[in-house]
C-alpha cells in the first residue's frame, strides 16, 4: 500500500515531463513555453498515458487541465478573428442614448442594467452594437457581424483606400 | 456568462415558449438539457413528437450547443445517431441564436429538407427521385417511433 504511495510520488508530474520533452527535443528554441508547437506536445502526452500503465486522479487532473490550456492554445494560434487593436478602434456608443430596454444580443442583458457599461458598434449597421466584453471573445475567433454575418473587417478595407487616394502604401495593402 | 446567458435563456422560454417546441434541463444539471419538437402539420411527422438532447459547452454562446435527436426519424440532414446537418450547429453558428431560434429552425429543416447536403446519402437520393417513397418511409417511421 504504501509503496503504491511511493510509486505515485517518484512518477514525474506531466508538466514536468512536457517540460523535459520541451528542453530535449532537437528543434527547441526556448524552453520555457509550450505555446510554439502545441501539437506535438499534445501527442508527446498521449504517447506518454499510452506507456504509462496506470494514472493516479492527480495526475490524471493535472493532465486534462494540460490538454485544455493545450486545446485554448491551439484555438487561439489557428484563430480566424481579429486582435485586439481592432477592437480599441471600434466606436463606442453612449448607453445614454440606448432605450431602456435595449439588450446585449449575446448575454442577453440589458445594457442599462451594467453599472459600467462599455458598448461598442460593429461597422457593417449602426444598430449592431454589444457589449465590449461580449464581442471581444467572439471577434478574437470569427470576423463575422453576430447579427448579419458579414465580415467586420472587410468595410474598413473599402474605406481606406478611399479617404488616403494619395497613399500609395494603402494601394499596396489592400488593393 | 454560459450559466448566466443558459439561465436566462431557460426564463425566457418559459414565459415565451415557442409553439411547437419545449426544452429545460435534465435533472440539475443547467449544461444538459432535453427537448422536444412537434412534427409540423405540413410534413410526413405530423402527429409525432421527437425529442431531442442538448448539451451546452462550457464557452456557450460563444460555441454552438450540441443537439441531436434522441427519437429515431427518416430524414436526409439526420442519422442514425441523431446528428444533425445543419450549418447554424457548425460553422454558421452566432452568439446571437438561441436555443428557442435553433428549435425553430430544426422545424424548418423537418418541413424542408436539404438534400443538397445529406448527411445520410441514401435517404437523400429518394427524397429527390421518389418523393411519394420518402414521405412514405418518413410516416411510416414517424408512427413507429415517435407516436
Amino acid at each position: 500500500m504504501s509503496s503504491q504511495a511511493n510509486n505515485g510520488r517518484r512518477r514525474p508530474t506531466l508538466r514536468q515531463m512536457v517540460e523535459t520533452y520541451l528542453e530535449n527535443r532537437p528543434t527547441s528554441q526556448s524552453r520555457s513555453s509550450f505555446n510554439d508547437d502545441p501539437y506535438s506536445v499534445v501527442s508527446m502526452l498521449l504517447n506518454q498515458l499510452q506507456s504509462s500503465s496506470s494514472l493516479d486522479s492527480n495526475r490524471l487532473d493535472s493532465m486534462v487541465d494540460l490538454l485544455n490550456s493545450l486545446g485554448d492554445q491551439i484555438d487561439t494560434d489557428t484563430a480566424k478573428g481579429v486582435d485586439d487593436a481592432y477592437l480599441d478602434q471600434l466606436d463606442r456608443v453612449n448607453v445614454k442614448h440606448l432605450s431602456p430596454d435595449d439588450t446585449c444580443p449575446i448575454c442577453t442583458n440589458e445594457f442599462h442594467n451594467d453599472p459600467y457599461p462599455l458598448v461598442v458598434r460593429l461597422p457593417c449597421n449602426k444598430n449592431h452594437y454589444f457589449d465590449l466584453d461580449c464581442i471581444g471573445p467572439w471577434l478574437h475567433l470569427n470576423k463575422t457581424c453576430p447579427l448579419c454575418r458579414v465580415d467586420v473587417t472587410k468595410r474598413k478595407e473599402i474605406v481606406l483606400p478611399s479617404d488616403s487616394e494619395e497613399e500609395d502604401d494603402f494601394d499596396d495593402m489592400y488593393g | 456568462m454560459s450559466s448566466k446567458r443558459i439561465n436566462k435563456e431557460l426564463i425566457d422560454l418559459g414565459r415565451d415558449p415557442p409553439t411547437s417546441c419545449s426544452a429545460g434541463p435534465v435533472g440539475d444539471d443547467l449544461y444538459h438539457w432535453q427537448a422536444s419538437i412537434m412534427g409540423p402539420p405540413d410534413s410526413p411527422y405530423a402527429g409525432g413528437v421527437f425529442f431531442l438532447s442538448i448539451h451546452f459547452p462550457t464557452d456557450y454562446p460563444f460555441k454552438p450547443p450540441k443537439i441531436q435527436f434522441t427519437t429515431k426519424i427518416y430524414h436526409p440532414n439526420i442519422n442514425a445517431s441523431g446528428n444533425i446537418c445543419l450549418d447554424i450547429l457548425k460553422d454558421q453558428w452566432s452568439p446571437a441564436l438561441t436555443i428557442s431560434k435553433v428549435l425553430l429552425s430544426i422545424c424548418s429543416l423537418l418541413t424542408d429538407a436539404n438534400p443538397d447536403d445529406p448527411l445520410v446519402p441514401e435517404i437523400a437520393h429518394i427524397y429527390k427521385s421518389d418523393r411519394a417513397k420518402y414521405e412514405a418511409t418518413a410516416k411510416e417511421w414517424t408512427k413507429k417511433y415517435a407516436v
